[in-house]
């Protein structure tokens, strides 16, 4: 599966990716939120993970930007830090499908993703 | 030639010193611009290898979150090159920094690795260092860098620096210690005799949110602190965690000798509202300034007081116009009893009771 992964932390992104890479997925990086955007011009990915506070697009204008497509639903885990409980609100109005609070482990940021990824 | 120009040219002394001055200004440029470019080569080459080594340690802090014990590898391996670089201060802080904030996003196990591999570079040593350093800027980093690395075995050290006389390396060391123990951390306020400030209190109830196992009997003590802010604050932390049982202890702080205290004990009797605090709250009124009968007010209309009608209806008649619109609003909350109170007053259609009723009126519809 082809998962999007928008996160400005360059350790955390990694991470990230090596995790889903050991799951067996296809993964896009994007470093900040306009290379997010960028990256969903060139086709829907089947899941995307996404920061909420980054450079040039927030998560919340990626979500947006998402369901203004007419693409068929594409599951949205949303990345937060501790404390963000009106944007995480936000994010679900907006149509964000789940969502981890940092501090997350990979592990279950992994059983996240297979579990939207199985209910598609 | 230009030498002896100088010299056998006596007619032009002037012109001679101008050009010396010259020249002397075009090598001083040169210099100059030497210098900077200098600088400015050097600072490229240690960004460079700032990233180089960014880049490395991202790697090992990655690896490192996955790593699993075995048991031909108790240890997370690290690479020659990077043990090698780690004899470098500036580096081992660069390490510090990455971790911290790799830290700062990870729980479980891969967290427990990154502490594992803090430790295994004895990294803790550099940050122990810093709670030593003159500069209370590094103690302060040292004390968080502590803190997000779990470093419970720190604890005496940090303890010590509760009541620092430096607000900041206090307030951190505070936060450090709230972090690490929870509610058991809170035990500095017991001998802090510097005052907790209103960020610090919101700080600390914000850490302790994720706590359990409210120290009640520690809570008597803090209660009757001679540190007035150590007061105010407990009071906070037992609204906070609703701990119904010490409602007659918050009850005895009404009597407190500082108003902030006693405003404190009233917004916290409000969260409480246990069947007699309305009551409390009414006998506590006459000895209050304006700003503890405002808090009454407002505390008896949240928690609804059907049964101070009375006291409230005479409120009505006092001379000032804010205690008024208080009473007001405080009727106008406790419900249909409280309309009627209002409609039965003798100067209703009169200015300014018909203005601060209707203001009461509209604010509850909105």
């Amino acid at each position: 599966m082809k998962i999007l992964v928008a996160e400005d932390e360059p350790i955390l992104i990694r991470v990230i990716e090596m995790r889903l890479k050991r799951d067996g997925h296809e993964v896009q990086l994007a470093e900040d939120g306009q290379q997010a955007l960028d990256r969903l011009e060139e086709g829907p990915p089947d899941l995307i993970i996404t920061d909420i506070m980054m450079p040039y697009a927030s998560g919340l204008e990626i979500i947006a930007a998402v369901r203004a497509k007419s693409w068929p639903k594409v599951p949205v885990i949303i990345l937060s830090a501790m404390g963000q409980e009106d944007v995480v609100l936000e994010a679900f109005q907006l149509g964000a499908d789940d969502y981890i609070t940092k501090p997350f482990s990979p592990n279950e940021l992994s059983v996240r993703v297979r579990r939207l990824l199985t209910a598609k | 030639m230009f030498h002896l120009h100088l010299h056998v040219s006596p007619v032009m002394p002037g012109k001679a010193w101008l050009i010396i001055a010259m020249l002397t200004v075009l090598g001083m440029l040169v210099a100059l611009l030497c210098l900077i470019l200098f600088f400015l080569l050097r600072r490229s080459r240690v960004e460079r290898l700032r990233l180089k080594y960014q880049d490395l340690y991202g790697q090992i802090i990655q690896r490192a979150i996955f790593w699993e014990a075995t048991k031909e590898s108790p240890e997370i391996a690290i690479p020659f090159k990077v043990a090698r670089s780690l004899s470098r201060a500036h580096l081992r802080q660069l390490m510090i920094f990455q971790l911290v904030k790799a830290k700062k996003a990870m729980s479980g196990t891969a967290a427990a690795n990154l502490v594992q591999l803090y430790h295994q570079l004895a990294l803790h040593e550099d940050s122990l260092r810093k709670l030593t350093n003159p500069k209370w800027h590094l103690q302060a980093q040292g004390i968080q860098e502590l803190a997000v690395m779990e470093q419970r075995g720190s604890v005496t050290r940090l303890y010590r620096l509760t009541n620092a006389r430096n607000e900041v390396v206090r307030r951190e060391a505070q936060a450090a210690i709230v972090q690490l123990y929870g509610f058991d951390g809170l035990r500095f306020l017991d001998v802090i005799n510097t005052p907790l400030s209103e960020w610090q209190q919101i700080q600390l109830l914000r850490l302790l949110q994720q706590s359990a196992g409210t120290p009640q009997e520690k809570i008597f003590r803090w209660l009757t602190s001679s540190n007035t802010t150590v007061r105010v604050f407990t009071l906070r932390l037992i609204a906070e965690q609703h701990l119904q049982q010490v409602t007659p202890q918050v009850a005895e702080r009404l009597r407190d000798d500082c108003p902030a205290v006693r405003l404190q004990a009233i917004l916290c009797l409000g969260e409480l509202a246990a069947t007699d605090t309305a009551g409390l709250l009414t006998a506590a009124y006459p000895g209050e300034d304006l700003a503890g009968k405002l808090a009454i007010l407002q505390t008896l209309g949240r928690i609804g007081a059907e049964g101070e009608l009375a006291f409230l209806d005479a409120q009505l008649s006092t001379p000032d116009n804010r205690i008024r619109l208080e009473t007001a609003r405080a009727l106008v909350r406790t419900g249909e009893e409280g309309l009627k109170c209002l409609d039965r007053f003798p100067f209703i259609d009169q200015s300014p009771w018909n203005e601060i009723f209707q203001q009461a009126k509209t604010e509850w519809t909105i």
